[in-house]
């Protein structure tokens, strides 16, 4: 993070890993998780490994701890902590290191946590257990170490068991549970990944915290580049259980030489670019699996660099001379020449950007939504949508974004026809159609499509592409199945699918390409409207790329108006004309992206788009923490929704009054009690240089 | 719905089948067992020494020898030909049983399931009703209001003793795949009630149905045997197992053979299903 904090190198390692090697064995044979790789992380400093799922980054980490399970075992290599030779000590002598001078910190801390036993108790069992201290004393050491993770009221929280707690919070206990035992190295396996945004940034803070406090070195896991280089002092890029790039965080975001780095780099959208100014580049194809490794370099099917001798020559990961930028390819010397003098390679501009349409078709409006309200009754009612007004023009995209918990997927839900609202009206060119699906007219049901968040459940398991992307057809046109099959096999052309794809099973693709099989299942319904949730939130980043290019292309061919839904302002923000932020089933700012993304911001807004980790150290933006978590649908908060947690509160008015709806233009209208003039007067929150 | 089981055979069963059943003694174990006494059934007439039914006072309690290999019971009929032709009665009966109560089950279970709220309930809770009852008294009492049982009228009454079971796992099978996406992306299609059950929610639960319906032919052999048994169901002198060792029980001392061989039969058929059974889950379970 910081440019002038000095490395050590003349200092021993803390950690060093030689030639690991790691295999599993399973019923197709023998796979090898990591092959061959070798690192180092030195006393205090944070080592960030980044790749995508299946590149054996949690191998990695499970393998410094000797727990890989029954079917994977160390066949090569060495861990040496702190001078120490691991991989030959007896399973005791292992534990008594690891539990004095390693821990971990796991990604899902509702299930690192015991649900029975209360919080308190079970952070104190560290100090217990190893200091042999008294009952009272650990659990009073553990609130201790509650107050440091800027845990409130840590004797309230002590006295809770985990599934009273936040996220965010069974995760301040995790950290404060593994650093207890004063270890000198941490491991992070994706400790923010199942968190929102504005709850990761406040974890990343303290993380950043901790280090200095307590003088550990941390191993820091992410599929999230732009995590990774907030945190980290050292990067290191991992694909298929190698390394293929290694330095400082600087010179890895200002000039990454890897083509996998670059591309990684580049299937992010960027806070500030938008899909009239660039298409996304994308790595074409997916993570190999394991049971076929190319040979040579182990990128280069992927590679648009790639020449012939990278199919059989294993590139080195070698020191540049003069820097401690590693780099694993066969033709390094001449992308990084090439990348300097396009210095914007690595930033997402490749090709063109798409055309907006002309404004006189945006003023048709497609669907209008009006005081929608969604309540589930269990019990308690929970009100998930409470209130929304909507619109979408002919053509044109509507991004809705928000935490999880907005009532997003229930707005989408609602307007397709799934759920039934409790109030408000839906038309869909001027027609009611408030009403659920099976009442709608088959006319109202084809020119309305949807895109799922689940690739693995999307797609009906038991069945074949062509019937599955046919049977939309036989409904719209109502042809025969066979005639039906050359019009698959155009969709499936405009999803950059070959025909080969006609008789697989859901079971025999991949994910990325499940989620391709569904968008063409929408789009062969010819659609007015494709509402997507979350389309990509699961799949991983380069894939991402390339489904959100051909979410663009798609709309651009059929003039399909979009309702897209995501948690990722990046995303929504490269998508979207339109943009509604939503929180607790109600819409707090409404206007066109360029109007969202400046100010006036409403305070939310404002704090969302600060939250967004940016892999650019020439981007500043402004730090907004916000407090606690989003308040449950059951109770919301009266008066603004957002009050408890508004940095900017204005006082009780906040408390009992609904926010007034500020217009600042035709389009952009903010829910607010604070002035319009008061919320122009801020700053941007990103600025580039 | 046909095609889409046939499809379902035809990549299950394949060769992958007798790979993994190797692997399985005991799914091997009930395999032949259950083969053979299809074989039985299909060729038994042929095998038969003797006709099952003819009495020859003559020959009474012989105990097993070369004519008779099993011996005769108290009408000089011949145990091996009665055994090999009951054979038939207990499979059709059982195989019905299994077919229809796993038809019935899935009607009433998917009609629950997919309708949910009031509907549910009140299905349910009939079907709980009907389980409460022991199954074989509510099966006997069911036959003592039809007044000559035949083998239809067992096969559709045990079947509906035996419904609220498999409607109880067809529901669940349904509730697992109700709310998938898949079947939302239907919904939006417009698809009828009929399509979305059959056509795309029914093809993913055929697993646990099949393995369901193996464990019902397996109870239902001892249902049928046990009724037999009580002399309600089948009457003599039609060859079945379980009336077999009703009819011989009071000579057991005297020619224990008559019991002993109609009870192996019931025995190995009861195991070699409930066995094949258990290997069936096993194997379609993991996909």
């Amino acid at each position: 993070m910081n440019p002038d904090k000095k490395l050590q190198p003349d200092k021993s390692p803390i950690l060093e890993i030689r030639n690991l090697t790691v295999n599993y064995s399973t019923l197709e044979g023998e796979l090898s998780a990591i092959r061959d790789l070798s690192l180092k992380i030195y006393p205090q400093e944070t080592l960030g490994l980044v790749g995508e799922s299946g590149c054996g980054k949690s191998t990695l980490a499970f393998s410094i701890l000797n727990y890989l399970g029954k079917d994977g075992y160390i066949c090569n290599g060495d861990i040496i902590f702190s001078g120490e030779e691991l991989t030959n000590k007896s399973k005791e002598k292992f534990r008594s290191i690891q539990s004095n001078h390693i821990s971990m910190v796991y990604q899902n801390p509702s299930s690192a946590l015991n649900p029975v036993l209360k919080v308190g108790e079970q952070i104190a069992e560290v100090p217990h257990f190893k200091k042999n201290a008294s009952k009272e004393k650990s659990l009073s050491e553990a609130i201790n170490m509650l107050e440091s993770m800027n845990v409130p009221d840590p004797e309230d929280v002590a006295d809770r068991y985990p599934h009273q707690l936040s996220g965010g919070m069974k995760q301040r206990v995790c950290i404060g549970m593994a650093l207890l035992s004063e270890p000198s190295l941490l491991i992070l396996d994706e400790p923010t990944t199942n968190l929102d945004v504005t709850t990761e940034q406040v974890i990343l803070d303290l993380i950043q915290k901790l280090k200095e406090q307590y003088e550990v070195a941390l191993l820091y896991i992410s599929h999230d580049l732009g995590v990774v280089m907030e945190v980290a002092d050292r990067v290191g890029i991992m694909y298929l259980g190698k390394l293929v790039e290694e330095g400082y965080e600087q010179d890895i975001s200002l000039s990454p030489v890897h083509p996998y780095t670059q591309g990684l780099i580049g299937c992010v959208p960027e806070i500030g670019i938008a899909k009239e100014d660039a298409r996304l580049s994308s790595i074409p194809g997916n993570v190999p699996s394991l049971t076929d490794i190319p040979n040579g370099c182990i990128f280069h099917p992927r590679c648009s660099f790639s020449k012939p001798e990278c199919s059989h020559q294993v590139p080195e990961l070698k020191i540049g001379e003069g820097n401690n930028h590693a780099v694993a390819c066969l033709r390094k010397e001449e992308i990084a020449e090439e990348s300097v003098s396009k210095k914007k390679l690595a930033r997402g501009q490749i090709r063109g950007g798409y055309e907006r349409e002309s404004t006189a078709k945006q003023n048709d409006i497609l669907l209008e939504v009006k005081k929608l309200k969604k309540y589930f009754k269990n019990g308690d009612t929970v009100k998930a949508v409470d209130g929304i007004d909507l619109d979408i023009s002919t053509s044109s995209t509507l991004g809705v974004v928000g935490e999880s918990g907005c009532g997003k997927t229930t707005l989408a839900r609602t307007i397709i026809g799934l759920l039934s609202p409790t109030a408000g009206e839906i038309y869909f060119d001027d027609e009611d159609i408030t009403l659920p699906w099976h009442r709608r007219g088959q006319e109202v049901l084809n020119s309305m499509q949807m895109v799922f968040q689940d690739p693995e459940g999307t797609l009906n398991p038991t069945k074949k592409v062509k019937d599955i992307i046919g049977r939309t057809i036989k409904i719209k046109e109502g042809i025969s199945k066979n005639k039906a099959e050359k019009r698959v096999l155009e969709m499936l052309e405009k999803v950059n699918l070959g025909s080969e794809f006609m008789n697989r099973a859901p079971s025999q693709m991949s994910g990325g390409q499940k989620q391709r099989v569904a968008i063409a299942r929408a789009f062969a319904a010819n659609p007015d409207l494709v509402i997507a949730d979350e389309p990509t939130s699961s799949l991983d980043v380069s894939v991402q790329a390339s489904v959100l290019n051909l979410l663009l292309g798609l709309q651009n061919d059929i003039q399909a108006s979009y309702l897209f839904i995501s948690h990722d302002l990046n995303v929504v923000h490269y998508l979207s004309d339109f943009i509604a932020v939503t929180y607790l089933g109600k819409v707090c700012e409404y206007g066109t992206k360029e109007e969202v993304f400046s100010p006036p911001y409403h305070p939310y807004t404002e704090a969302l788009i600060s939250a967004v980790p940016v892999p650019n150290p020439n981007v500043e933006r402004k730090h907004i923490r916000l407090k606690g978590t989003t308040p449950s649908a059951i109770n919301p908060p009266l008066g603004c929704r957002f009050n408890t947690r508004c940095p900017r509160k204005k006082g009780s008015i906040c408390e009992n009054k609904p926010p007034p709806t500020r217009k600042d233009s035709e389009s952009h209208e903010i829910n607010c009690h604070i002035d319009l003039n008061e919320l122009r007067e801020v700053d941007p929150v990103v600025k580039s240089e | 719905m046909k095609n889409t089981i046939k499809k379902y055979f035809k990549d299950k069963f394949s060769s992958k089948f007798l790979v993994k059943i190797k692997n399985s003694p005991s799914g091997i174990i009930g395999l032949i067992l259950v083969t053979f006494w299809i074989l039985m059934v299909i060729f038994g007439p042929m095998i038969a020494p003797y006709d099952a039914t003819r009495m020859n006072l003559a020959d009474a309690y012989q105990s097993p020898n070369t004519e008779h290999l099993l011996g005769t019971d108290r009408y000089g009929r011949d145990m091996l030909s009665r055994t090999i032709i009951g054979s038939r009665t207990i499979m059709t009966t059982a195989f019905g049983i299994a077919v229809i109560s796993t038809v019935l089950g899935i009607g009433i279970g998917f009609t629950a399931g997919y309708f949910g709220g009031l509907i549910d309930e009140v299905i349910m809770r009939f079907m709980d009703i009907l389980m409460s009852i022991p199954s074989l008294l509510l099966a006997m009492v069911m036959l003592g209001i039809v007044v000559t049982p035949g083998i239809f009228s067992v096969i559709l009454i045990i079947s509906i003793v035996y419904s609220p079971r498999t409607a109880r796992v067809a529901r669940s099978a349904l509730l697992e795949y109700k709310s998938e996406e898949f079947v939302d992306a239907a919904r939006i299609r417009g698809e009828s009630f009929f399509y979305i059950v059959f056509g795309e929610i029914f093809p993913n639960t055929i697993a646990p149905l099949i393995v369901e319906g193996t464990a019902r032919f397996a109870y239902s052999i001892m249902t049928v045997a046990s009724l037999g048994f009580l002399g309600v169901g089948l009457r003599p002198p039609t060859p079945d197992w379980g009336l077999m060792v009703a009819e011989n029980q009071d000579s057991i001392f005297l020619a224990p053979w008559t019991v002993i061989v109609p009870a192996l039969a019931i025995s190995s058929l009861v195991v070699g299903a409930s066995l094949f059974a258990d290997f069936m889950d096993k194997y379609l379970r993991k996909v």
